[in-house]
Parts: structure tokens; sequence; C-alpha cells
């Protein structure tokens, strides 16, 4: 007796199961979650451009992209511009300095350099030059309050640097130069975190 | 008598088969019936989609990303005449702001499939919290099983009209959910 109502009970179920609308439970199946890491690391790079015409020699390493030196002389004059890319951490900004940072200069002359507002061939949150500096070995903001941002690449883009000197007939480039005496100034660009 | 729970089983049983039978002796006329076989089955080969958005150099916005790890599997049968679609929608998290993401999958591969596999958008779609049509036409088919059977997805990720948005761009990492449907069939 028990075997047969078993066996009653597991071809009634039997026959449920298969009575059961495939489309009923398939359905369930048709859709697939995915996940997806979306990342976007904070970023800052900066390089100059130069007008070829210029004796000017410029280092951009993609080891260290974040700084960038320039060898000058009393007629760089205003043939450089810095380009840069900078993506910033929510609150963050970047900011820009020049420090000399190879050579010395006589003591009558001083070496100003003037930061232009962008050129505006790139988007974003580009930013605000100080305008005039005098250079020293220890590294000043040029350029601040940057958000995320792009300058474009090359001549005519980002921030035009003008490079006055005072007395630059006391400096004698060539003889420093030779030397390995030649100035250089040095920008970098650094997060405020 | 020891039999009658049996019998009665057994016919009970007998008489849902031959509903089910019968029922298909109608799919001719009646789309309800029609309903009861099609299926509609969708996986993916579960592979990890990350994509990284930076500069390439100084001075340039940040490069577009692109990724194709991911392929989706289904296994479809539908009612004649009928067609599904698969659709894709952002379902959990969102798109960082200043930048958007595009999905586009290539044709289904030829080697583990058969039937009608459908076809590809032509062009990409930007990903929203609103399901969109991805591929269209899918009839009876299936795609295959393995890691790099089914359809190639391609997911792109791009800053979005950098000269006006690109100052929203935040460094983080950003999680979010896409879901992929294969569209059921309704009468």
């Amino acid at each position: 007796m028990v075997d047969f109502k078993r066996a009653t009970l597991i071809f009634t179920v039997i026959g449920l199961l298969f009575y059961m609308p495939s489309s009923g439970y398939c359905q369930n199946n048709n859709t697939a979650e995915i996940p997806l890491m979306l990342s976007i690391p904070p970023v800052s790079l900066i390089n100059f451009a130069v007008d070829g015409e210029q004796v000017i020699t410029y280092s951009y390493s993609f080891l260290e992209p974040n700084n960038v030196e320039q060898v000058i002389t009393p007629n760089t004059g205003d043939n450089t511009w810095l380009n840069y890319s900078s993506i910033v951490n929510p609150g963050a900004t970047n900011y820009i300095t020049a420090n000399i940072s190879s050579g010395s200069l006589p003591a009558d002359v001083t070496l100003r350099v003037v930061i232009s507002e962008d050129a505006g061939f790139g988007s974003g949150a580009t930013g605000t030059p100080i305008g005039e500096i005098t250079l020293s070995g220890y590294p000043q903001n040029i350029i601040v309050n940057i958000g995320s941002c792009f300058t474009g690449s090359g001549t005519n883009r980002g921030h035009r640097l003008t490079y006055i000197w005072d007395n630059p007939e006391s400096y004698n480039y060539s003889n420093n130069y030779e030397n390995g005496q030649a100035i250089a100034v040095t920008y970098t660009i650094t997060s405020t975190e | 008598m020891r039999l009658p729970g049996l019998r009665s089983g057994m016919v009970l049983t007998a008489l849902l088969f031959s509903m089910r039978l019968w029922s298909q002796t109608w799919i001719a006329g009646e789309e309800i019936t029609i309903t009861v076989w099609s299926y509609a089955l969708i996986d993916t080969n579960h592979a990890p989609v990350t994509l990284s958005l930076s500069p390439p150099s100084p001075g340039a916005p940040a490069a577009q990303s692109s990724n194709s790890e991911l392929f989706v599997k289904i296994s479809s049968v539908v009612p004649r005449y009928r067609s599904r679609e698969i659709t894709a929608r952002i379902s959990g998290g969102s798109v960082p702001s200043g930048t958007y993401l595009t999905l586009v999958s290539d044709p289904a591969t030829t080697a583990n499939s058969g039937g009608d596999l459908g076809v590809p958008t032509s062009s990409p779609i930007t990903l929203n919290g609103t399901d969109k049509n991805l591929i269209t036409s899918i009839s009876t088919c299936y795609t295959g099983t393995g890691f790099n059977d089914g359809y190639r997805m391609t997911f792109t990720w791009a800053p979005l009209n950098p000269s006006v948005n690109y100052s929203q761009i935040q460094a983080d990492t950003y999680n979010i959910t896409v879901t992929f449907t294969l569209t059921s069939i309704y009468n």
C-alpha cells in the first residue's frame, strides 16, 4: 500500500513538473548582471613646448612626468609654453612651482619670469597664473588652483612663459654652458593633497 | 483493491501530459500555448570588466578606454514570426560626471553556435538606466557555452564633450552594474 501511495505521489509530481509552463520558470534567467569597475587615477603631467628658433633645451621624462627642466639663456625670450594635463581627487587641486635647479647667477643679475593666462586651447579648470616672480633656488608657486583640465600640447597652447633678465650682460652664458653651469629652471606640478 | 491509488495517479499524469499534447496541437492558432514552449536563457563569461581614464601625454585630455573581454551567451526558442532583443542598461551606480560609457556587440561567434542569432546595432549605445536594444531579430538559436562563445561586448569609456564638461571629472574608482536582458515575448 505504502509503495503504491508513494508511486502515486511520484507520478503526480512528475506530471506536475512536466505540466509547469516552461516559460514560467525560465524567464527568471533572462537577465545577466555584470560588475564594471571604472577608475580615474589622479594625474599631473607637465611639459614644455618651445619655438625651435630659440637656443633652448628642455626635458620630459615618462618616469617623472610631474617635473621638467629647461636650460635658459638671456636669449630665451618668450617662446616657451607650459603644457599640462591634470585630473584631481575631489577637494584637491594641483599647482605648479618654478625654481632655479642648476647654475648660479652673478650677484647683479636677476631673472624674472612672467606667466600668462592659459591660451584657451584646452578645457576644464586650468590654473590661475601668479603673474610674475623672481626666480630663485626655492620653488615658488607660479600657477595655482589647477583642477581637472588639459591645455593642449604644443606652442601657443597652455601658459606662455616670458623670461626677463636684469643686467644680462653680466652673465656669460656660453662660458657657463661649457662649464656645465648653465642656468636651468625646473617646473613641478604637485597636488595639494 | 490496491490499484486505484496508483491508477488515479497515472490517470492524472496522463491527463496532464495529454493537456500538454492537446495544447500543442493548437499551436497554430493559440498564442497562449506557444509561450509555454519558448524560452530565453542568458549568461556571460563573467570576465572582469575594468576601464581606466588617463591622459597619454602632458597637455592632452584623458584618452578613451575600451574593453572587449566580456561575452554574452544565450539560448532562445521563439514562437514562429516572433523575435527577441538583447537590451542593456545600468542597474547599479552611475557613470562618473563628465564621462560617458558606450556598448556595442559583435555578431555572435560562429564556432559553436546555431540558429538565428540576430543583428547587433550598427553603432554603440550610450548606457544609462533605461534598457536600450543591443542586438535585435534574435529567433531560435544558441551561442555555445565556451568562454569566448557568444556576443563579444565592447565597452568604451570617454570624456563627454570635454570642451564643456572636463572640469567635472574627478579622480576616483566607480563601481557600476550593467544588466543584460534577453527580452521576453508577451502576447
